[in-house]
């Protein structure tokens, strides 16, 4: 992600409350936040909020981080752990408001998701990312830390903070569970296209 | 791990266990050794690693792109962590070093340069990045105060904007360890002059040489670059030659208008680049003359927009060049004759704009009345005109930054304001900065994107004559109401601005009062737009701060109940069906005898029942929230169906639906069912045999009927409609992914939902809209829901939270169900929020759903009753596919019979319902 050394001079100089580290730590860092939050909400306007809470964490608890794990580890804790906080209240929220019809669609002031959006998610269902995406967090997010993140999974049980071995379980059986859905949507495909090949 | 020495199967699932761990050369050497011998020999494991494989490297060519984000975004991003940090600050909840404060500060300010630019005013000669940030950071070099000296200095801040200046004062505070800057608040008559070292002052003072003159230091200062203001705003806060203030902000006026009233008059709003002759014209077509309707309300307004020109034409001993003026006054004369402009009092004339009865009138967005905000969106508004050659006619009131001559301390005043000026605080709706580098200060952004906005900020008018133009304003109203000589009524006119320039006696500055700060309440509640109703109300309310959030800690087992958020807020807001059973009264103040009789007369009975117990009053009710219909229109189209009339029924709604269902090739549904007991399938059976006069059921009497003839026959009925897809009935809580699917992709006809689904997408892309719930001659339906204001009896004195709670009942902007107030619901701005049609089919709406609720307001579809309903839907799904409805029915007698012998030997049989159906059912929870 970065020159090690480089980074553990910024983040030495965020602890000491030096004036323009907090800042370049922001810019460095924004991107690879605001990615994961969309990923783990699924929601950009909720990730703006996340990316804004997460590095406002990041300030008040900076001085905790010692070093023991790399940096980027323990962003991505910090990040995971707000976005949580996030989907618990997403689901607080949808379970409150259940005629919301889809919780995906939550789009406050009634505007509707543009054509492009709708086509994007259309082509997005298609693919496994989406599978990923239709699975219980548990599960998800070991599978987005693996996979788009390539962390390892002793990482992933820091970040998430389980066992090692809670993590291959749940690797496991989140990648038995997408071969599931994988499996599924053949069919369906099979079975919506045998009247044309019959006929 | 000890591969090899396992059983197969044991060996197979380490292989399984330890794949990541493999994968990662996180194994020793014996365990990476084990692990390859196993899977030379395994072709199984072999299999099953190569599926691996192949799956990870699909995630991985069908990896997204990364999210971007916006360099906008990041912005707001930083400007809101920038507001949160000098709460925190305020709060001492953070602990963050000055310097770190100090970088952030810096990088907002240089973040809002790059915004403005971006927005293209680079046109005019700012201060660098460089310099801003700068101004954002302590100005050690220049001490006011001898080493380890403190110097204090009182603010004086509208007492509705104090605590947004204690944010700022805060961390000024931090950032200048010698200097300490105490916000106070003064009585209304009281001289800032002689009673604070600085101050923020709204229009001209009095007294403008009780505050020191900043000519000279605006002139050779460093630390301010008049080019960073809007053009002429720093004459805004002169008098004559005396500079009393540094412009801290400016509210440029509007031309306003109702669009209903012009579509009424057939006229078309004018557009922004108007000129005077388009006002005139304007106003003209908009009156009818015979006082039902006048084009211009009041004559003052309509002479206050000739200002800049009568400021452009006064000569330096103050007499007005009449020549150049006269025309303008002209027209106004023949306005006002012909009876086109109003000329009545503030007060009337609110009332006659709220009547729909005047066309235009000059307003400020500051202090705009609450009745006139009610026109809500067909509230229109446009930048003065120009004035022949003059551009900068668009009124605009500055807010100014002074420091009293009677000060001692005038260096740090003038550090306190030059940091202010660049980092102000958060400003009231509709007020500008009048830095331009610090737009992040705005409380309403879309101020700069909106063209008339920027078209009033563009042409604002400041003046340093403007004492001078004011005091001008009664001779001209003369000239033109009652036709008086414009000179002879100009010659009663007192000399203006004669006491710029007499010395005044330097007041003493009195000492600071003593510090005590608002009353500060947590509040739990998570409304529409509730951000501006605490910002609103903290105007109103200056001694009371409300800390809103939705983030409670939950309670054991992982729920969240009132009383675990009674432990954590002050005052909170719970939606739900009914009160919340068990120890409310331990939980919450009883409110009866604390709200005002006139409030509670505001409810309707039933509004005031659901908070009700014993005697007290638990709560005070918001917001309900019916079971509404919608419907696809397109889908009434396609089947020539027509459109049911708002006063239907049960009957109608199931015929309706039967003309709806299609089970062709592309299955339509006529209608769905929701969760939660809005209107779900065997709630209908029940309905349709209570309006019979049948039952399925007698709880009370521990019987069951469901192999009566006349009830199977109407289970027949639901089993047809279900086959003929005129219904789509599901459980409570089960596929609700599905319906909102279906409903989505035009497959539904008729949906019944909540009303409060207004604020959210629906996402149906085709036209849909409401009905109101059908007329129902029973009492099946499960109480709607409904938002209940609480107090926590944690809470030593509950007025502060009443206060706020009773101002959060009036506000029609934060709801989004039916406002539980009458007064709120029958009012303009509710109408204006959900459209008046929709307004009295939402109330009828509760109305019918009260009528059709279970007269002791318990929920049964989770109760007692839900095992029965549950084997009724599932006898009439398995008949649907072709099962002997006959012998299901008889199934789930046996099931229910059995269900009610069990429940009739429970002391608590709501918690023993989901027990009792899964004992005597073994498959109660299958589907």
């Amino acid at each position: 992600m970065t020159d090690d050394h480089a980074l553990a001079q910024l983040v030495r100089r965020c602890q000491q409350g030096d004036l323009e580290a907090f800042a370049a730590l922001f810019r460095q860092f924004r991107q690879y936040v605001y990615d994961l939050a969309c990923v783990i909400l699924r929601d950009n306007v909720a990730a703006h909020d996340a990316v804004q809470d997460t590095f406002l964490r990041v300030m008040e608890k900076i001085d905790t981080f010692a070093g023991e794990a790399a940096f980027e580890t323990w962003l991505t804790a910090v990040t995971v752990n707000t976005c949580r906080s996030h989907l618990r209240r997403q689901k607080v929220r949808r379970f409150l408001s259940l005629e919301a019809l889809s919780a995906g669609q939550l789009h406050r002031g009634g505007a509707a998701p543009s054509t492009a959006q709708l086509v994007e998610e259309r082509l997005y269902r298609q693919s496994v990312w989406q599978m990923v995406n239709s699975l219980p967090d548990r599960l998800r997010l070991p599978l987005i830390l693996r996979y788009r993140y390539a962390m390892s999974c002793t990482d992933i049980g820091e970040v998430l903070g389980v066992k090692l071995g809670t993590v291959y379980q749940q690797l496991n059986e989140g990648r038995r569970q997408l071969e599931q859905l994988a499996a599924q949507q053949e069919t369906a495909l099979l079975l919506s296209l045998a009247p044309g090949e019959s006929g | 791990m000890k591969l090899l020495n396992r059983s197969p199967e044991a060996a197979h699932a380490a292989v399984r266990d330890r794949y990541d761990a493999y994968r990662d050369g996180a194994l020793t050497g014996a365990e990476t050794a084990a692990y390859d011998v196993h899977l030379r020999t395994c072709a199984a494991c072999r299999h099953w690693v190569a599926q691996q494989n192949s799956l990870i490297a699909e995630l991985r060519a069908d990896m997204p792109p990364p999210h971007q984000l916006q360099p906008i975004g990041a912005v707001q991003i930083q400007q809101a962590m920038y507001k949160q940090i000098k709460r925190s600050i305020f709060m001492q909840n953070v602990k963050l070093s000055l310097r770190t404060m100090a970088a952030v500060a810096a990088v907002v300010v240089v973040a809002g340069v790059a915004l403005w630019w971006q927005f293209g005013r680079g046109d005019q000669t700012a201060s660098s990045p460089e310099t801003a940030e700068i101004a954002a950071t302590p100005l050690a070099d220049q001490a006011v105060a001898e080493a380890g000296e403190t110097v204090s200095l009182t603010f004086a801040a509208p007492g509705a904007e104090r605590s947004r200046y204690e944010l700022v004062a805060a961390l000024f505070n931090r950032l200048n360890p010698d200097i300490t800057v105490q916000v106070i608040t003064l009585a209304p008559d009281s001289d800032p002059a002689t009673q604070a070292d600085t101050a923020v002052l709204q229009g001209a003072p009095a007294n403008p040489s009780s505050f020191v003159d900043l000519t000279d230091r605006l002139q050779g200062s460093t630390e301010i670059n008049p080019q960073d203001y809007f053009a002429g705003a720093l004459q805004g806060c002169q008098v004559g030659d005396v500079a009393y203030g540094l412009p801290l902000s400016f509210t440029p006026s509007f031309i306003y208008f109702d669009e209903t009233v012009l579509a009424e008059a057939g006229v078309t709003a004018p557009a922004v680049e108007w000129t005077w002759p388009d006002l005139v014209q304007t106003i003209t077509a908009l009156s009818t003359g015979d006082g039902t309707r006048y084009g211009f309300g009041n004559v003052s307004g309509l002479l206050r927009l000739l200002q800049p020109l009568v400021a452009a034409n006064l000569d330096a001993n103050g007499s007005l060049n009449t020549a150049a003026v006269e025309p303008y006054l002209q027209d106004v004369a023949s306005l006002v004759a012909a009876g086109h402009v109003a000329n009545v009092d503030v007060a009337e004339l609110e009332t006659m704009i709220a009547d729909g009865r005047i066309g235009l009138w000059l307003d400020n967005p500051a202090t705009l009345s609450a009745r006139i905000a009610e026109i809500g969106e067909a509230l229109g508004r446009l930048p003065a005109p120009t004035l022949g050659d003059l551009t900068a006619t668009n009124l605009a009131q500055p807010a100014c930054l002074t420091i009293s001559r009677g000060s001692s301390q005038p260096e740090a005043a003038w550090r306190w304001l030059t940091y202010l000026t660049y980092n102000p605080p958060e400003l009231p709706i509709g007020s500008i900065p009048a830095n331009r580098l610090t737009t992040g200060s705005f409380a309403d952004s879309t101020l700069l994107n909106d063209p008339v906005s920027s078209q009033a900020i563009n042409r604002a008018w400041f003046s340093r004559q403007r004492r001078q133009v004011d005091a001008l304003l009664p001779a001209l109203q003369q000239h033109v109401v009652a036709g008086a000589p414009l000179a002879d009524a100009l010659a009663q006119v007192d000399s203006a601005g004669a006491t710029v320039g007499a010395e005044a006696t330097a007041p003493i500055i009195a000492a600071p009062p003593p510090a005590t700060g608002p009353t500060v309440i947590r509040f739990y509640g998570d409304q529409f737009r509730l951000a501006e109703a605490v910002a609103t109300f903290r105007q109103a309310y200056p001694d009371i701060v409300v800390n809103a959030s939705f983030d409670a800690r939950m309670g054991p087992g992982g729920t969240l109940t009132l009383e675990d958020v009674t432990e954590q807020f002050d005052c909170i807001s719970w939606p739900g069906v009914g009160l919340p059973p068990t120890n409310l009264q331990d939980s919450v103040w009883d409110l009866s005898g604390l709200v005002s009789p006139e409030v509670l007369a505001d409810y309707s009975p039933e509004a005031l029942g659901i908070v009700e117990a014993d005697g007290q009053l638990l709560g005070l009710p918001l917001e309900i929230n019916p079971v509404v219909l919608r419907f696809n229109r397109n889908r009434f189209s396609d089947s020539g169906a027509p459109v049911p009339t708002a006063d239907w029924a049960l009957n109608d709604l199931l015929t309706t639906a039967a003309q709806l269902g299609q089970t062709a090739d592309s299955p339509r549904y006529g209608f769905v069912s929701n969760t939660f007991g809005l209107f779900f399938g065997p709630e209908i059976v029940e309905m349709v045999l209570l309006e019979q006069g049948l039952s399925p059921w007698d709880l009370a009497a521990g019987t069951l009927h469901l192999t009566d003839p006349a009830v199977t026959a109407v289970v027949g009925q639901y089993v047809t409609w279900i086959q003929q897809n005129a219904l789509y009935t599901s459980r409570p809580a089960d596929d609700y992914e599905e319906r909102a699917s279906l409903v989505q992709n035009g497959m539904v006809a008729l949906w019944a939902t909540r009303s409060d689904d207004r604020p959210f997408s629906i996402g149906v892309p085709e036209p849909y809209d409401l009905l109101p719930l059908p007329r129902l001659n029973s009492q099946v339906l499960v109480p709607p829901w409904q938002t209940v204001l609480f107090i926590s009896s944690r809470v030593e004195d509950p007025s502060a939270c009443l206060t706020w709670l009773e101002f959060l009942t009036t506000r029609a902007d934060v709801m989004t169900a039916v406002p539980a107030r009458q007064s709120v619901a029958n009012g303009r701005a509710w109408q204006n929020e959900v459209g008046p049609e929709n307004a009295a089919l939402l109330r009828e709406s509760l109305a019918r759903h009260l009528a059709a609720s279970r007269p002791d307001g318990e929920s049964d579809v989770f109760g007692e009753k839900y095992p029965l309903l549950i084997w009724l839907q599932k006898a009439a799904e398995a008949a649907a596919a072709g099962g002997d409805l006959n012998a299901l029915l008889a199934e789930a007698q046996g099931f229910g019979q059995q269900y009610l012998v069990c429940l009739a030997g429970s002391a608590n049989p709501a918690a023993d319902a989901i027990p009792c159906a899964s004992q005597v059912d073994p498959g109660f929870f299958d589907p």
